[in-house]
């Protein structure tokens, strides 16, 4: 037991090696650690009181990086106290020169890890306040700037080993907020009145027959009181949108959803009204005050969903770095210094170094490097650069410290404009008539007929009742029943689906995975992990051993970022090789490969082995001393786990499925033919991406696409569905309608089951409403309607909507 | 049942002040984060005592 306690890391759990531990007194145990830096974090946890945080989280932590093990801030986190940033991201707040400012947590893993940062800070000095959200992962900091500063909180939320960067608080998101509690209050002012009337209207629900007039009246006009502001600010959404429908009914010729909502009420509240100050009939009120809270409340609960989408300026801002290292008097000096990528111009020059996103658009004028583009343009491989060659922010530089010219910042760089395009598809999205929508409309034009039919014919035979038949009819049919039908089904289907691994932002997805036609994939990063693993060591040298290969191999390679190196590192950690200490120390040979001592390790052309080509494979090493080869390493992009379960559910259901990539064509061929894709394309830009789906639609196709990269992000705004991985860029979720949460694609088998069995509910629970109020309706028409009888139907056909949709709760 | 009279109006106040206690209870952002809280109370049941550790200097 004590062994294991001690072999992994007591901060972020990796396993440790004997020689290289720190170990460490706390409380009184001694515990071990891999690095300075989660050493100093644990010691400052403790150091607080606060270790309970060990014993709550819900997993071990990240491992954070070396500098932590200082108590000095990092130059990447001075800029923040720049003026021109300062400013950008405090306000002031109070009289005693307090400022405010909002950060958003990073490596938030479960409440624990929320807990820590708000304890941490409030034990911060100079901190006045901190208020958290465990939702949203924000935290808004009032701070003494006398005492602390910006650059110095985000720091402590490194210390404790988190990251934080200021968020600006646009003005959509004050608006949201803003929305979302108007809504709110509205919903609660209903809800109250609903409450309250009901019970008013309790004694003639149940035939109280000997209440006295004055009584009812007291009632009635209590009802009433309660009923106005319902009607006025609760409803009053309702009505406006109503009458700018109306208004604009010769552009469109298309009457909202709202135009009948807001008739039957009108009507329901006048006649009420009316039968109240005549002393005779029905008085509608609970009616009212119950419609409107339940359309607010589905109302309130599509507009959570709606919210937690991000928008895509917010994502972008997510993307790119918010300091950078700028190069003064190149090429004489330079000199370095960090400062805020806003304030960066073209013409500049900048120098990245590896590990960094680059901040800007431009190009490479000194030290070659590779650079990941694969969140850009799909492209698998990390791609060498040359110097004249384009850089675009957004990109990974993986190999050495390069420097670049910028050419456009902000705005005008590429990736900002795949985020304008991704805008601009979320408004060329074709709406989708919901199921429900269509059956309402139908429902609401029949109700009408009937009412004001049966009011004719009331007319016709006693005029005095012609008006209270009216109001019946349009009242008795109360769509409880029917606004609960879709509402219920989804929320139960909703939460079984967030179960499954798969986080719905906008409502429709359930409905559309039913509709789909044509399924559009993404190779790199969807169909694939993006990732090279290793697939297999050949030529090996007789006289060596598989592992020994591996395990030198490895050991050249420690401390590269290179996608290749990881692979063998993560191939060696597998296969727990102890790894051989090399006598001379390795060196980087660009563009070749690396070298120590005799030992080389890299590229066919350098090593002069036979590269015996296989089309798809992600690309191959090879090791080699001073006698020639010693083994060849294959390596393989992994295939997305679950990706056959998924594919064979698809191809059941008679969808076709595309495979549209940015990669080049001839790899993009071999996966295709390898899962058994028919259609694919490769070597696609963004452009391209949106264009292909266009066609389709076009062509009458319902299109349902799944991607992860910033390439993707205008081709998942586009698709009438589309799911976006959860690993992916940030730019990606801001298009999708949902996002996978599961690593594997198997819950997505399961949800296309999930998706039938809800429609079917929805059928079930509205055809249950039809015949509810097929039933009603002529009864009201004809004046039999009894209150008593109205409330029991009611409540009944209510419950057996909910009970039903209750049952997709269980997957 | 003459009572009414008085209970009723009294039940419109008691509405009116529920109202207004909702209505300041949104404006104070307190149904802004629904999950937090519930959260916290099980963390902060062994509060730890608030020491300040690399800050000498307050309260001093």
């Amino acid at each position: 037991m004590s062994k294991s306690l001690n072999s992994i890391c007591y901060h972020c759990g990796s396993s440790l090696l004997p020689n290289e531990a720190y170990s460490v007194d706390l409380n009184g145990v001694s515990r071990s650690f891999c690095c300075a830096g989660c050493m100093a974090i644990a010691q400052t946890i403790h150091g607080e009181g606060l270790e309970v945080f060990y014993a709550r989280r819900a997993q071990s932590s990240d491992k954070p990086s070396a500098y932590l093990a200082s108590d000095q801030i990092p130059a990447k986190l001075l800029p923040y106290d720049d003026p021109s940033l300062l400013g950008r991201f405090t306000r002031p707040v109070g009289d005693e020169g307090d400022l405010e400012t909002t950060l958003r947590l990073e490596k938030i893993r479960c409440a624990a890890c929320v807990w820590l940062c708000e304890q941490h800070l409030r034990r911060s000095p100079g901190v006045q306040d901190v208020q958290i959200n465990y939702v949203t992962q924000k935290v808004k900091i009032i701070f003494s700037p006398k005492q602390v500063s910006l650059a110095r909180l985000l720091f402590e939320i490194e210390r404790i080993g988190y990251e934080a960067w200021p968020f600006e608080p646009s003005l959509s998101v004050e608006r949201s907020k803003k929305e979302k509690r108007q809504l709110l209050t509205r919903l609660g002012v209903a809800l109250l009145g609903m409450m309250q009337v009901m019970m008013y209207a309790w004694p003639s629900y149940v035939g109280a027959n000997d209440i006295t007039v004055e009584y009812d009246l007291l009632l009635g006009w209590t009802s009433w009181v309660l009923t106005v502001p319902v009607m006025l600010y609760s409803a009053g959404p309702i009505f406006q949108a109503a009458w700018r429908s109306v208004q604009s009914f010769r552009q469109t010729h298309m009457l909202g959803m709202d135009v009948p909502i807001a008739l039957a009420l009108a009507l329901a509240f006048i006649a009420g009204t009316i039968n109240l100050v005549t002393g005779s009939g029905q008085s509608y009120f609970d009616s009212i005050t119950m419609f409107v809270a339940f359309i607010l409340a589905a109302r309130y609960v599509e507009l959570l969903a709606r919210q937690d989408a991000q928008g895509g300026a917010e994502a972008l801002a997510k993307q790119l770095p918010a300091t950078c290292e700028r190069v003064l008097n190149y090429p004489q000096a330079q000199q370095i210094e960090l400062v805020p990528v806003v304030n960066c111009m073209p013409g500049e020059i900048l120098r990245v170094s590896p590990g960094e996103v680059v901040p800007a658009d431009g190009m490479l004028i000194a030290c070659e490097s590779s650079v990941d583009e694969s969140l850009l343009t799909g492209e698998s491989k990390p791609i060498d650069k040359k110097i004249g060659d384009r850089i675009y922010a957004g990109t990974h530089n993986i190999l050495n410290p390069l420097i670049m010219r910028i050419d456009a910042v902000g705005q005008s760089t590429r990736i900002a404009g795949i985020a304008s395009l991704l805008d601009q598809a979320l408004l060329a999205k074709p709406l989708m008539v919901s199921l429900a929508e269509k059956w309402a409309g139908y429902f609401v034009g029949f109700l009408l007929l009937c009412a004001f039919l049966s009011s004719a014919i009331w007319l016709y035979i006693d005029p005095s009742k012609a008006w209270t038949v009216l109001v019946a009819v349009l009242v008795a049919s109360c769509p409880c029943a029917l606004s609960l039908a879709v509402p219920t089904a989804m929320a139960a289907a909703q939460g079984a689906v967030t179960r499954l691994g798969l986080l719905i932002v906008r409502g429709h997805v359930m409905e559309g995975l039913v509709k789909a036609s044509d399924l559009v994939l993404d190779k790199t990063g969807t169909l694939t992990m993006g990732q090279p693993e290793l697939k297999e060591i050949v030529n090996l040298r007789s006289g060596y051993r598989r592992e020994e290969a591996l395990a030198l191999a490895t050991a050249l390679e420690g401390g590269q970022r290179h996608p290749l190196a990881l692979s063998l590192l993560r191939a060696a950690e597998l296969e727990n090789l102890s790894l051989p200490v090399l006598s001379e120390p390795v060196i980087n040979q660009l563009g070749k490969g690396l070298s120590s001592g005799a030992y080389r390790l890299g590229s066919s052309n350098w090593i002069g082995a036979h590269q015996d080509l296989q089309t798809g494979q992600y690309g191959q090493v090879h090791l080699a001393d001073e006698q020639g080869l010693i083994a060849s390493f294959i390596f393989l992009d992994t295939p997305r786990v679950g990706l056959q379960d998924f594919l064979s559910a698809v191809r059941a259901r008679n969808i076709t499925v595309h495979l549209v990539s940015g990669d080049d064509p001839a790899t993009v061929a071999w996966w295709a033919q390898k899962v058994g894709i028919e259609s694919y394309q490769g070597g696609c830009t963004p452009e391209d991406k949106y264009n292909y789906i266009e066609r389709l639609q076009s062509s009458g196709r319902f299109v349902w696409a799944i991607g992860d990269g910033v390439n993707d992000a205008p081709l998942l705004a586009r698709a009438d569905i589309s799911i976006a991985v959860g690993a992916g860029a940030p730019l990606a979720s801001a298009g999708a309608d949902a996002i996978l949460t599961a690593s594997s694609l198997t819950p997505l088998a399961k949800i296309l089951l999930l998706a039938d069995k809800t429609q079917m509910v929805i059928k079930e629970n509205l055809m249950w409403a039809l015949i509810y109020n097929l039933v009603a309706i002529p009864a009201a028409m004809m004046g039999l309607v009894n209150p008593w009888i109205a409330g029991v139907g009611m409540s009944l056909s209510s419950l057996a909507v909910t009970l039903n949709a209750w049952r997709l709760r269980k997957v | 049942m003459e009572s009414l009279f008085l209970l009723i109006p009294i039940s419109l106040l008691l509405v009116g002040f529920l109202v207004w206690i909702l209505n300041w209870s949104i404006k104070s952002g307190q149904f802004d984060d629904l999950d937090g809280p519930g959260q916290a109370i099980l963390m902060d049941d062994d509060l730890p005592k608030a020491d300040k550790v690399h800050d000498p200097a307050q309260k001093a």
